[in-house]
């Protein structure tokens, strides 16, 4: 079995691995690069037709005025999720194997968010008046409801893109100057320019340390507010199966299970495509997997809380949306998600699962299929079956949809591939910061061996 | 008054660096003609920073100022625009500043303006975007320690000589 990361390996040798993987990625990383491009290029002339021929190509009509985009919106701000909140968490309780996958995560986070945002844009349909999604002051004469939780929603992915973004740069300081000392040509000057003259001096790392410690805590409760104002935007209706108090909640776990399913597929990814083996290992793989159940669980127990409080709440019109969704047109794709979304996470206590990395790529990959319609699921069910029955209707989606929704998965794939070959994603500093603690802590034991510990009995 | 110099030593270890520093302040550090000293790692070293001594952190001042006005601001602007929308459109029952639904914008404010505070006042403090001292080794960003000294030039051999003592690898000079 792999082994956790070598307490012998040299401070230098860190340095040398993680910034020779960025120049010189395995061949894979150029295939997945042109894969990309390609269900990108696919996904902008499909929205280059929808917007010659207009938002009918979409489907959206009476009453589903929302369909695939706002559930890809909603997805990716879920999938943006877990990277911050989790770094931030684990950074508070000092969790020791967070260290290296840390980066990765939060620049998933922020590459996550980058996708969510184009949503509301395309949604729009008129994409040149794009800046009318910001609720700014009345002008225009449009007179917006300052009082809608869309102005939350606005407030609060503004708050967390720019705020993950922050925290993601910030910790890289120390690894850009690094990156400054070993690079050339246009790589030195970017690294240069963004490491702000760092140069690890006591005073930098004393105010470092304090600044990061603040930015975790305050990162924290963004993650939560975030995700739950998203669901805002339907429990604040009055729509059946919306209008749930533990809808946010439930966003949130939704969001940090799909979360750490990408974290786990980026994980491989990034561990074979820049030769990260002995960075990335399979016993932080096996933590990443046990906190994805964890979290699976409580996914699972408030799916279990919505369906009781429809079914014992004597609310005729949430309970019909709730048998809709198990026998109405709807169903497979609806029970195909219970079935995998409440399954799928049991056998990640299986260990060899948990060691076997193809096998875990395709759980992870499939666990976020079924997140993405979990999202369809919240949106279009309750659309299709609101108070009046005069405006029934369903949603399929049409190529125009598919093709974008598809480019939007390549699209959050090519930003995060291009983010890990331009900085280092693995932080070195605090990979040499743990090899140096655990080391000390070995040394100690070994100069002052517990006097606890007792002899065995003969 | 007495010229000074700067000498930037490089050590393997932070051991080493340890007992270097602890002898310069037995020496006394003015009376011994070192007037500053900075350290530079790889990683940080808390207990480390201990023996170097106390150097006041404000980031936490930063933060809290800008948490109070992304409060405040937002505040403001919900309040702001729902009185400039109400004098528009007036809704009759509903109050002119609804606060329950300011408190979302407020509580967003808040944590944006802390955070970006925080960054502004780590840069202040850490001393980012100033012009330092060039004495700097790249080998700090690898795996070694470095030790800026600030010497008068009448202690500048002594100091030198007990850095060798204390397996300096290398020594790197300038004259301020």
């Amino acid at each position: 079995m792999e082994e956790e990361i070598r307490k012998d390996i040299k401070w230098a040798q860190i340095n040398r691995d993680v910034l020779s993987s960025m120049e010189a990625p395995r061949k894979i990383y150029w295939v997945l690069i042109a894969v990309c491009l390609s269900l990108v290029a696919v996904g902008v002339y499909a929205e280059i037709h929808q917007y010659r021929t207009g938002m009918g190509e979409a489907q959206l009509n009476r009453p589903q005025m929302w369909g695939f985009y706002l559930a890809n919106f909603i997805f990716w701000v879920g999938v943006s999720h877990a990277g911050t909140l989790l770094s931030a968490a684990l950074f508070l309780t000092n969790t020791e194997w967070r260290r290296p996958v840390y980066r990765s995560a939060e620049a998933m986070t922020s590459v996550a968010l980058l996708t969510a945002a184009i949503f509301p844009v395309i949604h729009l349909g008129r994409v040149w008046d794009f800046y009318w999604v910001l609720p700014y002051a009345n002008e225009r004469g449009l007179w917006p409801n300052f009082r809608s939780p869309l102005l939350w929603d606005m407030a609060a992915i503004f708050t967390y893109l720019t705020s993950s973004m922050m925290f993601l740069y910030y910790g890289m300081i120390p690894d850009l100057a690094i990156s400054r000392d070993n690079a050339r040509g246009w790589r030195r000057r970017l690294y240069s320019w963004m490491a702000l003259g760092w140069v690890g001096s006591d005073r930098q790392w004393r105010n470092f340390r304090k600044g990061y410690l603040l930015l975790a805590a305050f990162l924290l409760p963004l993650a939560v507010s975030v995700h739950s104002i998203v669901a805002s935007d339907f429990a604040m209706s009055i729509m059946p199966g919306w209008h749930v108090t533990s809808l946010p909640p439930y966003f949130v776990a939704g969001a940090l299970y799909s979360g750490c399913a990408a974290i786990i597929t980026l994980f491989i990814i990034l561990r074979h495509t820049f030769r990260y083996e002995e960075y990335l290992t399979l016993p932080i793989l096996d933590k990443l997997c046990k906190l994805t159940f964890a979290i699976a669980m409580i996914w699972v127990y408030l799916n279990l809380i919505e369906f009781a409080s429809a079914w014992y709440g004597h609310n005729m019109y949430e309970k019909e949306v709730l048998i809709e969704k198990a026998t109405g047109p709807y169903a497979p794709f609806w029970w195909t998600m219970i079935i995998l979304g409440f399954g799928l996470p049991f056998a990640l206590i299986i260990k060899k699962v948990r060691r076997n990395l193809l096998v875990l790529t395709a759980i992870s990959m499939l666990i976020n299929i079924i997140m993405w319609l979990e999202r369809w699921m919240i949106v279009s069910p309750t659309l299709a079956r609101n108070h009046e029955p005069y405006s029934w209707g369903y949603h399929w989606p049409g190529w125009v949809e598919l093709s974008i929704t598809l480019a939007s998965f390549a699209w959050f794939t090519m930003l995060f591939l291009l983010f890990v070959k331009i900085f280092p994603s693995i932080s070195m500093y605090e990979v040499k910061e743990m090899l140096y603690h655990r080391r000390q802590v070995s040394d100690r034991l070994v100069r002052e061996p517990p006097d606890n510990i007792e002899s065995e009995p003969a | 008054m007495d010229n000074r110099h700067s000498m930037f030593a490089l050590f393997n270890n932070f051991e080493e660096v340890r007992e270097a520093i602890i002898e310069l302040k037995v020496m006394d550090l003015r009376e011994g003609g070192v007037e500053e000293m900075l350290m530079k790692s790889p990683i940080p070293h808390p207990e480390l920073e201990e023996v170097i001594g106390a150097r006041p952190v404000y980031v936490q001042r930063f933060t809290f100022v800008g948490a109070l006005l992304g409060l405040l601001a937002g505040f403001l602007l919900t309040a702001a625009l729902s009185q400039s929308m109400f004098s528009v459109q007036p809704q009759g029952g509903k109050p002119i500043i609804p606060i329950p639904m300011d408190l979302v914008i407020m509580y967003e404010g808040t944590i944006l303006f802390g955070v970006l505070f925080t960054v502004v006042g780590f840069l202040i403090g850490a001393r980012l975007l100033h012009r330092t001292s060039p004495l700097y080794s790249s080998k700090v960003s690898e795996d070694q320690v470095g030790l800026l000294l600030e010497v008068k030039a009448s202690h500048y051999e002594k100091v030198k000589e007990l850095l060798w003592k204390h397996k300096a690898q290398e020594i790197i000079e300038d004259e301020n």
